[in-house]
């Protein structure tokens, strides 16, 4: 599992992908934050939660090809018949992906320490939406990576992703207007109104329980889905 | 024989498609159920760790001190539709307070629609005056109500600037509901009497709808002859409304001495002729800088006036810490036959008035008297006195008749206004908050010391540098692996 992952983390960091992403995601939080800056304000979490919403295009592209190279290029079929099981591959492939995730979540905490240069404060809400953050970053990756499980075509493994992602952020809009036990159930669905949770200062055994589950079990589909259509195929 | 092979390859095939193919179908759909149930499980544990630096998901302990003692079942109503929030809306701080709240065995915290709930609402209200409108909420226990309205529930105050109208610099949700349940589930309550003896307006022939509508928020009413009878130490708030006659001096000494106690009196005054005037009770009012005049209101300005009649004021309510709970969804007040008050310019610092009630600039004050002259100006017709030294507070209005029953049944459009700018007084007459006080969560905000050159120094280097440092990187190790 390891072997993989290093391997993943390898092939993101020799390639210019993991930099543009990086970079990209570097640029959108900095556009925020200039702002705040020149008003002389601290509050970083509220550009956290923005952070969330930075992820949906960042993720896709970042998870596009952990799972649909292999199978474009036959070496899925290398993988599937040497003596790693199937959930090390994923889970290895999984740790790649998170890895350069949290390099960019690690570059990200910058922002509050110049707020902390700045005579403001490092608050433990703060601490809480990194938690939340580094969650729905798990959970987001898990549906790019199934998302690059169920096709071959990179293209179309980040289309599928991206807009799986953007259904659990509309989800969380279409909530509030439908409403009644629908609204309920959309609600409960989205990740980011789990999110929303640790940004506005709650730290819910539900929330943390809800992402680390849902990543769990679309990792472990993942792997079924790979595993039905090695037995499916032959 | 080659057909028969192939027939059975096929066979072959298709039973393992079948086979892997429905076993893999159902672990998946066993993973989501155990995914489900995993989570309703976590979801009624509701272990929650508030990290607000305010603590605003927290209760505190005179909350908690509260909510142990109460013995009786207090049901807290929210009039939003929850499952229709968005998650920006103001209502979430609530509703996440109410959460601690609910987990007390005597508190029950619902959310009604009251668009579709309007026989519930109608049941919960019969008078219509308790404003169970979208947005407020109500703690009710047994037959005593409260509502608690937006500016009950946050500090805030009117911007331009916000979307929503006002900008709220912290919250008093705690405060509020806390002292709401404090409120309708104790057992001592408020007395008012009614005083007697000078043909005044009494809860038992003028007042009636009136007094029922304090009894049914809690409060408990008496009469009281001050001229014969003591004024007893349960009796927190007079009212005098409407005496034809003055107060003889015992009565003021008595009225002195219970104000003294720091409590609290209501005088309500329409304008009318008298045979004599009210020399004790205007020397009285002296005490408090402030003057009953003996003049009728007449006004000039159409919107300030009932079509018809120039008497019928519709008077312009002032914006202020206490009129605030009334302006919420307050339309216009009509008051017939109003006189004036003066707020007498005399310093006294431990006295804090607060004109309540104003007429147009075009209104005349025609005297009521052959000495007193007709004056032309916009005058006050209602005031709240608080004395700091005795802790007293004394509300005189200009005018007594706008909550009379006579007056509230031909003008039924004006009642539920006349009674909510009244309870309101009277609420404020109380001290809203009672022997509770809880804090007010300020929100906070992250200052940070930073010149305009240092931001725009630093935002540039975060917005073009950084970015372009790690494409650099990347660039770099393009160029290095592209021929590899």
């Amino acid at each position: 599992m390891w072997t993989i992952a290093k391997r993943e983390i390898g092939s993101y960091f020799k390639s210019p992908i993991a930099y543009v992403l990086i970079g990209l995601f570097v640029l959108l939080i900095s556009i925020f934050f200039w702002p705040r800056l020149q008003a002389s304000r601290g509050d970083f979490i509220t550009i956290l939660g923005d952070m969330g919403f930075f992820l949906i295009f960042i993720v896709p592209i970042l998870t596009m090809r952990t799972l649909a190279e292999d199978r474009k290029n036959g070496t899925e079929v290398l993988l599937m018949t040497s003596p790693t099981s199937l959930y090390k591959i994923v889970v290895g492939k999984f740790i790649g992906a998170y890895t350069v995730f949290l390099v960019t979540t690690g570059i990200s905490l910058i922002y509050p320490l110049i707020i902390i240069m700045m005579g403001g404060m490092f608050t433990i809400q703060l601490t809480g939406g990194y938690i939340g953050f580094l969650l729905l970053g798990a959970a987001f990756i898990a549906i790019g990576i199934l998302a690059s499980a169920v096709t071959e075509n990179q293209i179309i493994a980040a289309i599928i992703s991206f807009v799986a992602l953007i259904v659990m952020w509309v989800a969380d809009t279409l909530a509030t207007t439908v409403g009644g036990i629908v609204g309920v159930i959309l609600e409960w669905i989205s990740l980011i109104s789990r999110y929303q949770v640790f940004t506005k200062g709650i730290l819910g055994l539900a929330e943390v329980v809800y992402l680390l589950s849902f990543t769990i079990v679309i990792l472990f589909l993942t792997v079924r889905i790979i595993e039905r259509r090695r037995w499916v195929q032959g | 024989m080659m057909t028969n092979k192939n027939y059975d390859v096929k066979k072959i095939e298709r039973s393992r498609k079948l086979k892997f193919g429905s076993s893999a179908i159902i672990i998946m759909i066993s993973a989501i159920i155990v995914f489900v149930m995993i989570n309703l499980m976590a979801s009624w544990a509701t272990f929650e760790v508030d990290l607000t630096p305010e603590k605003l998901y927290s209760i505190g302990d005179q909350t908690k001190a509260i909510l142990k003692e109460i013995d009786k079942e207090v049901q807290i109503y929210g009039f939003i539709d929850e499952t229709r929030l968005s998650d920006d809306s103001y209502h979430w701080k609530i509703i996440d307070l109410l959460k601690k709240y609910d987990t007390y065995d005597n508190i029950t915290v619902d959310y009604i629609e009251p668009n579709a709930n309007i026989e519930f609402i109608n049941e919960l209200d019969p008078d219509g005056v308790l404003d169970l409108s979208k947005n407020n909420y109500v703690v009710v226990c047994g037959d005593y109500k409260k509502v608690l309205k937006y500016f009950d529930l946050f500090d805030a105050f009117a911007s331009e600037y916000s979307t929503y109208g006002v900008i709220d610099t912290g919250s008093r949700a705690e405060m509020a509901i806390t002292s709401a349940i404090n409120y309708v589930s104790k057992t001592d309550r408020t007395n008012i009497a009614f005083t007697t003896g000078h043909e005044e307006f009494t809860s038992q022939y003028d007042y009636i709808a009136f007094a029922e509508k304090l009894e049914l928020n809690g409060f408990i009413i008496d009469e009281v002859n001050l001229y014969k009878q003591p004024i007893t130490d349960e009796t927190d708030i007079i009212i005098i409304a409407n005496p034809t006659s003055d107060f003889y001096q015992e009565e003021i000494v008595k009225l002195q001495s219970f104000m003294a106690e720091g409590k609290s009196l209501y005088i309500l005054m329409d304008s009318f002729v008298t045979n004599d005037r009210f020399l004790n009770l205007q020397e009285f009012l002296l005490d408090y800088n402030v003057q009953l005049n003996y003049d009728k209101v007449k006004e000039y300005d159409t919107s300030f006036y009932l079509e018809g009649n120039q008497y019928y004021l519709i008077p312009e309510l002032i914006n202020n810490s206490i009129s605030n709970d009334i302006f919420d969804g307050f339309s216009n007040m009509m008051v017939p036959n109003a006189r004036s008050i003066t707020v007498l310019k005399v310093i006294n610092n431990n006295l804090t008035i607060v004109p309540m009630l104003i007429t147009s600039d075009k209104a005349k004050l025609e005297g009521l008297y052959e000495d007193i002259d007709d004056v032309t100006g916009a005058a006050y017709l209602a005031a709240a006195i608080l004395d700091e030294n005795t802790g007293s507070r004394l509300m005189l209005s200009g005018t007594a008749s706008f909550i009379q029953d006579q007056v509230t049944m031909s003008y039924e459009q004006f009642d539920q206004e006349a009674t909510k700018y009244v309870l309101s007084n009277i609420q404020w007459l109380e001290g809203d908050t009672g022997e509770i006080f809880i804090e007010q969560k300020d929100y906070f905000i992250n200052f940070i010391s930073i010149t305009t050159k240092q931001a725009n120094t630093i935002g540039g280097l975060l917005v073009y540098g950084l970015p372009s440092l790690i494409l650099l990187a990347g660039l770099l190790v393009y160029l290095r692996r592209r021929h590899l």
